[in-house]
């Protein structure tokens, strides 16, 4: 049983840790409250307004559709960078599949009139 | 290059998936029967192209991000075969309640894709890859109710659930392949024999088991990690139920086969006694909790808890035998629960409410459904003559051989308890009078899938053999 008791000692550990270093540091440190130290960028722009406003639904799927296109110009770097050691049709032919995958989404986003802002 | 024969099927998934949202969008492709016969087809064709896949060759293939042996072959064959049934019962209910048809079945599609590289992972990477597409999928496909707040909160419970399980299911492999330097299932299983890190008597290895068990516990909804289940299970809709209760938990079933027992076979001793425990809890929770249940759905959702803790412990024997009997448990279960919820979505597919008292009367009012359904319930009862009674003493059998004598006590307590529930489907269908005289209809496809359903719980009740051989060669596979 020893296994266990390691593992006791390290989830004590685990929650101990952030508690001592956060209470130590209430402790010792100096309080002088300030209200410009609340503000989000302390030597930044003033915030104008609330963060919590609602926007809208349409840029979500905007900005998942451009995430996706993203996502695969990163997956094409490797493949590029090795492409001379692969066997050239080969590997075409396999990035052209991925695209088309990705094109298909495209294809039916567009369909959807997701590209077309309202 | 490489060969890409022993993919085929998933392939062929993968492709329908893609063609079902091009018709999506195509002038006139929103059909309801156009994509569910566009779905249909595609599975039929991936189960066609299985026999060529499985003899395509013999263990890891593709880099070793894929294993063929008999093991994946079954669980294959189970979950494509599930998503077909699933796909033509519910074409039905798709249609009438005015689901999305084309994404519905593309979502589909990828989630079958996805739960079979679960099922022939040699890598975590092709294993997790795999989790997702058939997660993402499902949380999706949960949702499907647009506008109705149960499944809104269907899906959103499922997902927050789901991203938890992933990461805790990601820190453990993480730690894995910190200790083992690899990726490979095989490879993980080698570094862990050869002692690296301590091997079985390490404390690390110890903690990432603990992550990855409770990561893929969610997954298969076993105690205490089931509490999305009932939830999910009463809000998605009634088709998308019976797939995550079959295809979704298959193939967490499976993986936990591939990665527990096979890549993290070495801590043997560890993984026993916790599976064993998970599974004794799984199966108590569950039918205690299903007790009180007044929704048919929600009901079946907690048998479902059950039935996976029966499962389970087969998989915590970790022998030849016990194996042997966790497929053919779930090759049961796949009927008896297909059925259960079969029977559901004609009732819910005609607008009726999915409660107990909905049920009242259903043997006055349609007495072959009322018929199928005890029957059905019987089989998950574990009564003789039913599939659900040669699963159960297989059961018995692997847990009583490897002297996990209590586990057995557990199981047969189980049934006990659980017969309450069972008998009270049944009490509602036969001895309370019915509300409206009206017939439940069951469209023609559904009753194929309800005969499909019964002929099978009956076949493995009555006529086990052939099918014990079957599991028995799918059992082959390297157990530490």
């Amino acid at each position: 049983m020893p296994l266990y008791v390691d593992l006791v000692v390290f989830l004590l550990a685990g929650f101990t840790f952030p508690l001592v270093n956060v209470l130590l540091s209430k402790l010792v440190r100096r309080d002088y409250p300030d209200p410009l130290k609340e503000v989000s960028y302390e030597s930044g722009i003033v915030p104008i307004g609330d963060a919590r406003v609602r926007y809208h639904i349409h840029y979500y799927i905007f900005a998942l559709v451009f995430l996706v296109f993203d996502v695969e110009g990163l997956f094409l770097f490797p493949w590029a960078v090795v492409f001379k050691q692969l066997n050239p049709a080969v590997a075409f032919g396999e990035a052209v599949v991925f695209i088309a995958m990705l094109v298909v989404g495209l294809v039916y986003a567009w369909k959807k009139k997701v590209l077309t802002w309202i | 290059m490489y060969d890409f024969t022993g993919i085929l099927p998933e392939l062929a998934l993968a492709a329908g998936s893609l063609l079902l949202l091009l018709l999506a969008v195509a002038p006139g492709g929103r059909r309801a029967g156009a994509a569910a016969a566009t779905a249909a087809l595609t599975l039929a064709a991936a189960l066609a192209l299985l026999p060529a896949a499985a003899h395509a060759g013999h263990g890891a293939v593709l880099g070793g991000m894929v294993v063929l042996d008999g093991f994946g072959t079954f669980f294959r064959a189970v979950l494509i075969g599930a998503a077909l049934v699933v796909v033509l019962t519910g074409a039905r209910y798709v249609a009438a309640r005015g689901l999305a048809a084309p994404e519905f079945y593309a979502l589909l599609l990828m989630a079958v894709a996805g739960a079979d590289f679960m099922a022939v992972a040699g890598d975590v990477i092709s294993f997790y890859v795999g989790l997702e597409t058939l997660s993402l999928a499902s949380y999706g496909l949960a949702g499907f109710l647009a506008g109705e707040r149960f499944s809104m909160e269907a899906a959103l419970k499922y997902f927050l659930n789901g991203a938890v399980a992933s990461a805790l299911l990601l820190f453990g492999l993480s730690l894995v392949f910190g200790l083992a330097g690899t990726t490979s299932l095989a490879g993980i299983a080698a570094a862990l024999a050869g002692g690296a890190w301590g091997g079985a008597a390490g404390t690390v290895p110890a903690v990432a088991l603990v992550f990855v068990l409770a990561g893929l516990g969610f997954k298969v909804a076993a105690a205490p990690f089931h509490l999305w289940a009932p939830d999910v299970y009463e809000g998605a809709p009634t088709p998308v139920t019976a797939f995550l209760s079959l295809v979704s938990k298959g193939a967490a079933l499976a993986a936990i086969v591939r990665v527990v027992a096979v890549g993290l076979g070495p801590l043997h001793a560890d993984w026993q006694l916790a599976l064993a425990v998970l599974s004794a809890l799984t199966m108590t929770v569950g039918n205690v909790s299903a007790l009180w249940q007044k929704n048919v759905k929600r009901l079946l959702a907690y048998s479902s808890v059950a039935h996976a803790g029966y499962v389970l412990a087969g998989i915590a024997v970790g022998t030849a035998l016990g194996l042997q009997a966790v497929l053919f448990y779930i090759l049961a279960y796949l009927f008896m629960n297909l059925g259960a919820f079969g029977v559901v979505m004609a009732l819910s597919g005609q607008g009726e409410g999915e409660t107990l008292e909905d049920l009242a009367g259903l043997a006055r009012r349609s007495p072959w459904l009322a018929a199928l359904l005890a029957l059905f319930a019987l089989s998950l009862l574990g009564l003789p003559w039913t599939a659900g009674f040669m699963g159960k003493l297989l059961l018995f059998q692997a847990t009583v051989s490897s002297h996990m004598t209590w586990l057995a006590l557990f199981i047969a307590v189980n049934t006990g308890i659980s017969a309450y529930y069972y008998f009270l489907l049944i009490r509602q269908m036969y001895l309370r009078p019915a509300k409206s005289a009206a017939p439940v209809r069951a469209d023609a496809w559904l009753a194929a899938g309800l005969a499909v359903a019964a002929a099978g719980v009956l076949l493995l009740g009555i006529f086990p053999q052939s099918f014990l051989e079957w599991s028995q060669l799918a059992a082959f596979m390297p157990l530490p």
